[in-house]
């Protein structure tokens, strides 16, 4: 019961937030950003309370989703974005074929929530490294530090790893009132789910339904999302807030509402706390309003700066905390990047074999190729533009670990490590297959058109 | 809006549907196989069942005081295993002290667990606050088995 509890005290709190910023868009995706807002929020906040000493309990839960989601109430709310996407008549999806995608999406959310709600954690990495911080923090505020951050007995828990995750979880402790070792993985769930109705959502209002639930059904049904998405690690969290970010990108590129540039801070700060790979995906997030806005300081500054100072805290307090893992930032340095160039050939074709294996991600990347072949000239679309940058830009970030990496065999660390990456690009590469979704005439009665305003660039 | 030509329409079409048709059997053969590995293989229960029995078995033989484990006879196919069992031990346990060198010493690999790893005495477990030894030794064959010793002062 009180992990039911704890997820609505999530869902409320997102709604507080989403209601003021996000309202006016689909049903769905305003949904999927409430679901993913919820737990990165009051994730965020039990931080800030750990850090001036207080340990996460059902009482400060109440306290802050409450506040969080009260605040929904006030009578300031954003202007809404313009109303805009197919109509109901315009937009009929062919039942059976809708039928179809469901049974995916359904079997997907199934097996996902026995992983998140009924089996143990059982994921290596997870209880090793997430879940076991969860307690911890469950335990013991951040301030003063516990001796655990600097024992490197535990080393193989990476120390330095960002909290939002395992703090999101120690919540679920709390509310519980005891270490939950089944239920700690529960509010992951809402990411995962949250996840799917931001791409519907997202993808619905310029491409309409069918691109829409066949792309959601593709990308929450492909296999190493179902097997991942309820272990209780990082990597879905970080897929999902991602995902959440470049909806809210797209959307401000588009309408250029302050608020949209809002959300898209606020769930790229979640994306920095949450892997250490999200300091890149980070930064990427910030070049990209500077590039679509760069005579407009206000925008990009202030959106730089936002992001810089919520993370500085944690940069602050993890920056002595013995090194334990691979220190690639350490490691980057031009001397080092070009003695090891060699490499680059072997990394980029190893994802590439691991984008194309067919156990792992089925048609998933090569949809992706197909629908940019097929539909190759929407690329003069502003959206379709961004997302393919922002892809690329993500998959280079992604190459200088391996070719700087030391105390790893980099072939070995490929082989562990390349699929998760992937997954954590696989929302820039979902809104691109549903955005360049190839028309289908007789599917789709309104004959596949592309709805305002992406059709401008037309 | 523009819409396509007669000979272009027919490509798009076809293309179209190869798409979704790809798109469907994708999700079909995914949802098959996760079906099987799940419900067919064992492999999941299998994992779950296993990983219960352990944490059963860790919190019995800690008994609240936490525990030291060293391993013997390990090769090569159980290093990694090896560290596995460390991990979940500390996640399992905590907040009970799970030791399994001396404290301060850096055990992010298997090599370094196993570099570190030596039998302590009873004295020593008592005054590092641990409550038991788990002695892990595996066969030539990879098969496991323990040893439970109380911490006593050495006589």
């Amino acid at each position: 019961m009180w992990c039911a509890i704890y997820l609505l005290c999530l869902l409320f709190a997102g709604w507080g937030i989403v209601v003021r910023l996000g309202w006016g868009r689909s049903r769905l995706e305003s949904l999927g950003l409430i679901a993913c807002m919820g737990p990165g929020i009051v994730g965020m906040g039990l931080i800030v309370l750990s850090m001036l000493g207080v340990t996460p309990s059902r009482a400060e839960i109440f306290i802050l989703s409450g506040i969080i989601g009260l605040s929904g109430f006030l009578p300031w709310r954003s202007a809404p974005p313009p109303m805009r996407g197919p109509s109901e008549d315009q937009d009929r999806t062919p039942k059976w074929w809708l039928g179809l995608c469901l049974l995916a999406i359904g079997y997907s959310a199934y097996v996902v929530a026995l992983d998140a709600f009924v089996y143990p954690t059982v994921e290596w990495d997870a209880f090793a490294i997430w879940q076991l911080k969860s307690k911890i923090l469950t335990d013991q505020p951040l301030v003063p530090r516990p001796q655990y951050f600097t024992d490197v007995s535990r080393g193989y828990s990476h120390l330095g790893y960002p909290i939002l995750v395992p703090m999101i979880s120690a919540g679920e402790h709390a509310m519980a009132g005891s270490l939950d070792d089944e239920k700690e993985k529960a509010p992951l769930y809402l990411l995962y789910l949250g996840m799917g109705a931001v791409v519907y959502g997202a993808i619905r209002r310029p491409r309409g339904g069918f691109a829409a639930i066949t792309t959601t059904a593709l990308v929450m049904a492909v296999p190493k999302m179902l097997v991942v998405a309820g272990n209780g690690t990082a990597d879905v969290p970080l897929t999902a807030f991602y995902a959440c970010s470049l909806v809210c990108l797209l959307n401000w590129q588009q309408d250029r509402r302050t608020a949209d540039l809002i959300l898209t801070a606020i769930f790229t700060i979640f994306i920095a706390w949450t892997k250490q790979e999200g300091l890149e995906v980070a930064l990427i997030n910030v070049a990209a309003v500077f590039a679509l806005a760069p005579r407009r300081p206000l925008a990009w500054a202030g959106f730089a700066a936002a992001v810089g100072l919520a993370y500085l805290p944690w940069y602050l307090y993890s920056h002595d905390l013995p090194r334990t893992d691979e220190n690639y930032f350490g490691h980057l340095q031009i001397s080092v990047l070009i003695g090891n160039l060699s490499r680059l050939p072997t990394v980029i074709l190893g994802f590439l074999g691991s984008a194309f294996d067919w156990d792992t991600w089925c048609v998933f990347w090569f949809a992706l190729g197909a629908a940019a072949l097929l539909e190759i000239r929407r690329i003069r679309e502003p959206a379709v533009a961004l997302l393919w940058i922002l892809l690329i830009a993500h998959f280079l970030a992604y190459l200088p670990p391996y070719i700087v990496v030391m105390n790893w065999n980099y072939r070995e660390l490929m082989a562990v490590t390349q699929d998760r990456l992937l997954l954590h690009i696989a929302p820039a590469a979902a809104l691109l297959i549903g955005l360049q979704f190839p028309r289908l005439k007789r599917l789709e009665p309104n004959g596949g058109r592309v709805y305002p305003p992406y059709a401008q660039a037309m | 809006l523009v819409e396509a030509g007669s000979a272009s329409t027919f490509y798009r079409r076809f293309a179209g549907w190869a798409v979704a048709a790809a798109i469907a059997a994708s999700a079909g053969f995914s949802i098959a196989a996760d079906f099987i590995y799940r419900y067919r293989s064992g492999e999941i229960p299998h994992a779950v069942h296993q990983f219960r029995r352990l944490d059963e078995f860790f919190e019995s033989a800690a008994g609240g005081q936490g525990v030291f484990l060293h391993y013997s006879g390990v090769g090569e196919p159980e290093r990694t295993f090896t560290l596995v069992m460390y991990m979940r031990a500390i996640y399992r346990l905590y907040p009970q002290p799970v030791l399994t060198a001396e404290p301060g010493v850096l055990i992010a690999t298997p090599d370094e667990l196993l570099g570190a790893n030596s039998d302590r005495d009873g004295t020593w477990m008592m005054d590092h606050g641990v409550g038991h030894e788990i002695s892990l030794e595996f066969d030539p064959s990879g098969k496991l088995s323990y040893q439970l010793i109380p911490a006593e002062p050495a006589k």
